[in-house]
Parts: C-alpha cells; structure tokens; sequence
C-alpha cells in the first residue's frame, strides 16, 4: 500500500511537468546535487576533472552542482564525516533543506555513512559503481599487501593491473586532507563492506547480486543506483588496459574494479551500461563511441528524475 | 490490475492531469517500474530510465514560431539521451525513440527530417569513433598524446559535419577540453609551486566563460569559505568574512553549524580523554566504551560517535 501511494504521488508528480518548463531545466532538481569522488580520485588542484564535463552538462541543464573534497584515501567513516561537514556547510550557505547525494565508487559507501547518520540532511543517495558489497579486487589487493604474503599467477596479474592503474591516476594530491591508504583498501574489501552494510543498512539488498533494495529507505531517503559492466571499451582510454587485467578478478559482469552485484543500491536504475570504472565518472576526456554508454547522460538523466520525484 | 488502481487515483487529481498524460505518455510506464521496487529486474529500471529519458530532448531542442527545428548549443545533449534512451545500437530502434521526441517537440515534417537527418549523421560519426584503429593513435597520458587524441577527433568530428554543426554539437565539449589540458599542464609543471599552481588553476576556473563558470561556481563559493575558516581562527572574524561572501543569512546559519561541529567535537574529545584515562587505571568490561558514549550521546550522534572513535 505504501508503495501504491508513493507510485500515485511520483506519477501526479510526473504529470505537473509540461514540456515547455523543461527548456534549461531539465536537471533543475530541488536541492543541490553533490557529486562524491572515489578512491584515489580526488586531487585538490584537479578535482574540477573528476567528474569530468559532469558538473557542465548538470548546471546546464539548471541544476545547482557541488563538487565534495574529500580524503583521496580513507576510512569510509572519516570520508563520510568530512562530507558531512561539507553538506551541512553546502545547506548553510545556499540555505537549502536537504541535499542530493551522488557517489562514485568508494563515493558510494560515503554517501551511504551520510545518509544514514544524518538522514534529515539527504534527500537521495545515488550510488554510481558503489563498492556497496566489496571488491575482489581489494580483497586481492589488501591481501597482497600483507607481509610475507607470495602472489602468484593471475592473483599478481591482477595486483600488477591495479598497480598501473594507480599509477595512472596518481599525482592525487590531498591537500591538507588526511590519507590512510590501508584504511581505505580496508574498507573496500567484502568483510569491512558487509560489516559497514551492518550498520549503515539503508537501501541495501537483503542479498549479494538481489534488487529489492529499498527505493525509499526507512529513513525516508531516496536511494538509486548505476554501474558499468565493461572493462575494454575505447582505444582513445588510457585506463582500459589496467582495468581488463583487474576485470580478470571476476567472474562475472564488472566494471574492472567493482562487479554489477556489488554496486547495487536502493532502486538499481543499470548495472551493466557499457562503460569500466574510470568512464563511469566520463574520465578519461570523454570520448564514447555508439557501443558505449555516454556517462554524461546517465547523469544528467538521474538529474531529471530527481526534479520529477520532487527532490 | 495494478495500473488500473493508478490511473484511477491520477483520474482524480483533475483533469489538466489527464490532459498531460497525453503529453508524457512515459508516465505511466515509469510508474510502474517504480511501483514495485521489491521485484525490479535491471530491465525493468531501464524501462523507467528509459521512458523518463525522452523529454531529456527537450532541453535543448528548441521549436521556432513556426515548429521547425533550430539548431542550438545544447542539441548534443538531445542526441545523446536519445542514444542512451534507445538502449541500442540498432538505427531504426533510435530513429523511434527521435521520432518520438518530432512528436512531443511538436515539430513540422520539414523539421522532424532535419532532426532526423542530424541525427543520422551524429550516429555515423559515433560509430567512426569505434573503428578507428588503436595502431593509428598516440594513446597514454602524457599531455602530448591527449592533445594529439582530442586533434585526431576534432578531424573525423569536422568530417561529417558542417562548420554550423561542429560548432553546435561541438564547438563548448571542445573548449571545455582545452580548459581541462590546460589545467593539466599547470598541475604538471616542473616549474610551479603547489600554491602557485593552485592560484593559476582556480584562476582559470574564476575566469571561465560564463556558462562553463556557472557548473564550478558553488563549488568555488566552498573553496572560498574553507580558506576563510583557514585564515581566520577565532569565530568573530570568520563569520565577518563569511558575511560579506554569502550574505547574512548565510553567516547566521553557518554561526549555528559551526557552533554545532565544535560542540560535537569537545564533547567527542572529553569521552576520548574520559576512556583514555580509563583504560590506564582500571580493568574494564569489553562493552565499557558503549556504556561512556552512551552517557554522552543518542541516536544518530551516537553512531557518529562510535564510528569516529573507531578510526581515530
């Protein structure tokens, strides 16, 4: 019944939308969009080229965008404390009610902590390749790291694979943000993930690879979710062949760092758009071919549905 | 069953509902993808994605007195929603979506064939982009070769479109990647400090066209009010300078979140000293540090509470 009566408001919603408000509005959501990064993905001189022509096409299309600093490299519960300080401060200053979360990546579970700490802050949760269930990736990764630990075969196929693709992204500088490396390769692995799912459980699935995430958690946030499920997309992606060895850690669809399964959150819009994990967040400059999903879209698309719910 | 008990809730929310419907007629189907979250396949979000997706074309497409098509900055933006709309590389399953958008977009048949035909033309050069061959690109990271990538499309991009064309599919997605190569070569300079390279960059930023400003500009207003805090120590002086950024309303609200942080924060480090202290002159029970946080907080701050502790 519930679900009946949010499906008639979100239709009535729907149908107060004439086409000819749409003309620079299309993405005008209620509240202030605040796009997360992900590991590593932050450098303070940099960060306008996370999200990259993201922000342009959103603000664009009438939506008022905030890019969130935080650490490159953490614990999910200190980046998740640093955003919320940067969203309490977002509403103070525009004097808006509640923001719209947007995460990519280890962005995901940061948003998740937010919501779920401060819910009466959040007006939704949208979770792009959230590390929501783990990574193997980390699992192999943190595993490697350990002393004494010998990998062999494909396991240092895929450790050397995440290598290159830190390298390709590194140059992250923190500013004055602190880092813990170890803590955030932690937090991605599938133990720590599970037991952040324990204490942050909103929109979760009540199984790994199950969508009967909540659309509307019981704290009364939206939460939404995309994530690609291709590792080699484009010869113009300096990341793709990084990211086809990583991929080699699944068996199953996955975007080179995160599978379709773990990325699940709330209402799963797409788990498997044709992009890796590095085009989710349109990196690197941009380019897509008619095979391959144009991020950009997705983004601005997820704008338009935010305004349509009233959010 | 279930679409039947919608309509007749929407029916009675009046009749210009029922007059858009005929306008949107997506809605229906995206209701019923969202109706039933429990039992969503990824399928079945796509149809919502999807069926929202089209009037994403009407961002930019904008008819003329006379409903013909107009050529606009932001007709890229159209097209590619309609590509991801489609969900396919198949032509004729795209056109539908586009003809569908002639339609809501009211367009005159001379009109909807000069979408169309853009349209055509823009999934040609799409599919260009897939078969150029890796042999023949400089691909890496090294500024050089990104300057070299984006040269190689600017050249396939000008062979299937007119100068009128380029520039409007093209012509800000061209400038907003010289500004980023740009951005790139301070950030890498051998020759600049890290404050002399932060000055240049947000420079930049500061000095963007004025559409391109707008998507950085909240974002830039939050740069400004993190050095205010780091520039200024005591409150008095930091809420001034806040003030005379963001007005006094703004200046008034961070007051109270400011002083909230700070509350939270010294109530944060008397229970840290508290269990400190504890935890050298006593043996204590494995839940003692719950029962402290506890005593000191509820609810959401005391999850808050936990978590921090944890990690610091």
């Amino acid at each position: 019944m519930k679900k009946l009566i949010l499906a008639v408001l979100l239709l009535s919603n729907l149908l107060m939308v004439t086409p000819s408000s749409y003309a620079g509005t299309y993405a005008k959501t209620k509240y202030p969009i605040v796009l997360v990064h992900g590991l590593f993905g932050f450098d303070d001189l940099l960060w306008v080229d996370y999200f990259y022509k993201v922000p342009n096409a959103l603000s664009r299309n009438g939506a008022r965008v905030y890019v969130a600093t935080v650490s490159p490299a953490n614990a999910t519960e200190v980046r998740g404390e640093q955003l919320l300080a940067y969203v309490q401060e977002v509403l103070a200053v525009t004097g808006a009610e509640k923001v719209n979360l947007i995460g990519h990546s280890h962005g995901g579970p940061t948003i998740r902590y937010v919501a779920s700490v401060a819910p009466e802050l959040v007006a939704s949760a949208s979770s792009v390749a959230g590390v929501n269930w783990g990574s193997p990736v980390a699992d192999l990764v943190r595993a490697g790291i350990e002393p004494d630990s010998a990998l062999e075969g494909i396991a240092k196929t895929i450790f050397d694979g995440f290598s290159n693709f830190l390298e390709l992204i590194t140059g992250s500088n923190p500013g004055e943000l602190p880092t813990d490396t170890i803590a955030a390769l932690e937090a991605l692995t599938t133990e720590r993930t599970l037991q952040f799912n324990a204490a942050y459980p909103e929109g979760m699935p009540s199984a790994y690879c199950a969508n009967d995430g909540d659309l509307v958690g019981s704290n009364g946030v939206y939460y939404f979710s995309w994530s690609g499920g291709s590792t080699y997309t484009n010869v113009f992606d300096i990341a793709d062949p990084a990211l086809a060895l990583t991929g080699l850690a699944f068996n199953e669809s996955n975007d080179g760092l995160v599978s379709s399964c773990s990325s699940h959150l709330g209402y799963v819009l797409k788990d498997n758009y044709k992009m890796n994990h590095l085009d989710e967040v349109n990196q690197t400059f941009g380019i897509h071919h008619l095979f391959e999903t144009d991020p950009v879209s997705v983004f601005v698309q997820q704008g338009n549905l935010l305004k349509q719910l009233g959010l | 069953m279930m679409r039947k008990l919608l309509f007749t809730a929407v029916a009675g929310a009046g009749l210009v509902a029922l007059l858009l419907w005929t306008d949107t007629p997506e809605t229906p189907t995206a209701n019923r993808a969202l109706q039933n979250p429990a039992s969503q396949s990824a399928p079945a979000a796509k149809e919502l994605a999807n069926e929202d997706a089209v009037p994403a074309a009407e961002v930019a497409v904008i008819p003329s007195e006379d409903n013909d098509f107009i050529l606009t900055s932001g007709m890229k933006d159209v097209l590619d929603n309609i590509i991801l709309s489609a969900d396919s590389t198949d032509t004729d399953t795209i056109l539908t979506y586009a003809q569908q958008h002639c339609i809501q977009q009211q367009l005159h048949a001379a009109g909807c064939d000069a979408f169309l035909k853009l349209l055509q033309t823009y999934l040609e050069y799409k599919v260009a982009l897939q078969t150029l061959e890796p042999d023949g690109l400089h691909t890496g990271s090294a500024l050089a070769n990104i300057r070299e990538q984006l040269h190689q499309l600017e050249s396939l991009r000008r062979a299937y479109f007119t100068n009128e064309e380029f520039s409007a599919l093209f012509g800000e997605e061209q400038q907003l990647d010289k500004q980023a190569l740009a951005r790139r070569e301070i950030a890498l300079s051998p020759h600049l400090s890290r404050d002399q390279k932060q000055a240049q960059i947000e420079a930049q930023l500061r000095n963007l066209p004025e559409a391109q400003k707008n998507a950085f500009a909240p974002t830039l207003a939050m740069q400004d009010l993190r050095e205010i805090k780091q520039r200024y120590t005591d409150q008095q002086s930091r809420l001034i300078e806040a003030e005379n950024q963001f007005g006094a309303e703004a200046a008034q609200r961070l007051a109270v979140v400011w002083q909230q942080q700070a509350s939270f924060e010294q109530q944060l480090d008397d229970v840290a000293q508290q269990w400190a202290d504890m935890t050298k002159s006593e043996t204590i029970a494995a839940d003692s540090l719950d029962i402290l946080l506890q005593q000191h907080f509820t609810g959401n701050q005391l999850r808050r509470a936990k978590a921090i502790l944890k990690h610091r």
